[in-house]
């Protein structure tokens, strides 16, 4: 591989490596070029409400997000 | 007279378990400032206030992490509340005139509406526990907060006052059987909630939710209760709204349901 193809090959990776970090920090939603840390959250969830029981019997937690 | 002792035991336990429980004078007092807090806030017709919210989540990994949001809530009795809500991940805008809800989010220009013929109680019980999008505080929002809120308390503690935004605010602190809670409320005239926390007692690294209120005014502050979309924004249902703007940001994924 001569020289100017072996410079041309390090200008694409460096190409590929900004896009897939500006691809990655656009769907994180978080504006930057770095990527935010993947986690995974463990269930039960915290609480948002400490409404009494006789409230709560009325009420369905259809989507689970939240403890209610 | 071994069995007459033990008949003894069992009526003095039997007959002090029957006498009323002394209270405590923090205790009447905390009770009291939750009354009055409760009974201000019912009692108004219009009010506003900026949040900060932190809801703590526990990786699998043991590691607790908070996830924070600001914004801005206007409320006008019976039934309009205009939300914003903005967090790393959404950008949200919720609108309720009465007759229908909508959801807006800035990040996707995506926006939903759905029917809500209900008053301001039951709005706030779906906007958590249908939508997952509780209103920040929403405990301290519906009617006969106090009595609703002490239904299953087991202690009840007035731990003096703080100081939150340069406001003095009288500190209670609340537990039942699965969580503590923890209220600060305005001293003076205006006994509006200064701090609202929730300590999920039984999860593993007790967890809390965490609504710090700033600027409590007694006017909705021009708050606008219908929805105007912005150019580009699109309609969508439900559903979809609540795939493209999540209630959690897309690198924490939540463990399935056991």
């Amino acid at each position: 591989m001569t020289r100017t193809a072996r410079f041309a090959c390090v200008l694409a990776g460096l190409f590929a490596l900004t896009a897939a970090a500006e691809f990655a920090g656009h769907q994180f939603g978080t504006g930057s070029i770095v990527p935010a840390a993947e986690a995974r959250i463990g269930r039960p969830l915290t609480r948002v409400s400490v409404a009494g029981v006789g409230r709560r019997t009325v009420r369905r937690c259809a989507v689970g997000v939240y403890d209610c | 007279m071994k069995s007459n002792t033990l008949a003894g035991i069992i009526a003095t336990a039997l007959t002090a378990s029957l006498l009323p429980v002394a209270t405590h004078a923090d205790e009447a007092d905390a009770r009291r400032i939750l009354q009055s807090m409760s009974d201000y806030l019912g009692a108004l017709d219009t009010f506003s206030f900026d949040f900060d919210t932190e809801q703590d989540v526990v990786t699998v990994d043991g590691e607790k992490l908070g996830l924070a949001r600001s914004g801005h809530i206007a409320v006008a009795r019976p039934g309009q509340v205009h939300v914003t809500s903005k967090g790393g991940f959404t950008d949200l805008e919720m609108v309720f005139d009465g007759g229908g809800l909508t959801v807006a989010d800035a990040d996707t220009a995506l926006y939903t509406t759905v029917p809500f013929e209900d008053d301001l109680a039951a709005l706030i019980d779906a906007l958590r526990d249908t939508y997952a999008r509780p209103l920040p505080a929403a405990d301290l929002l519906i009617p006969n907060a106090a009595e609703t809120l002490l239904e299953e308390v087991t202690e009840v503690k007035d731990m003096g006052s703080g100081v939150i935004g340069g406001i003095e605010c009288d500190h209670l602190a609340f537990r039942n059987f699965q969580a503590d809670w923890q209220l600060w409320v305005a001293q003076g005239d205006t006994p509006y909630p200064c701090r609202f926390v929730i300590t999920s007692r039984d999860v593993a690294q007790a967890p809390q939710y965490r609504v710090t209120v700033r600027d409590w005014r007694e006017t909705t502050d021009g708050a606008a209760f219908s929805f105007t979309p912005d150019d580009g924004m699109m309609e969508v249902d439900m559903d979809t709204f609540a795939l493209k703007a999540p209630n959690f940001p897309a690198h924490l994924t939540l463990e399935a349901i056991q």
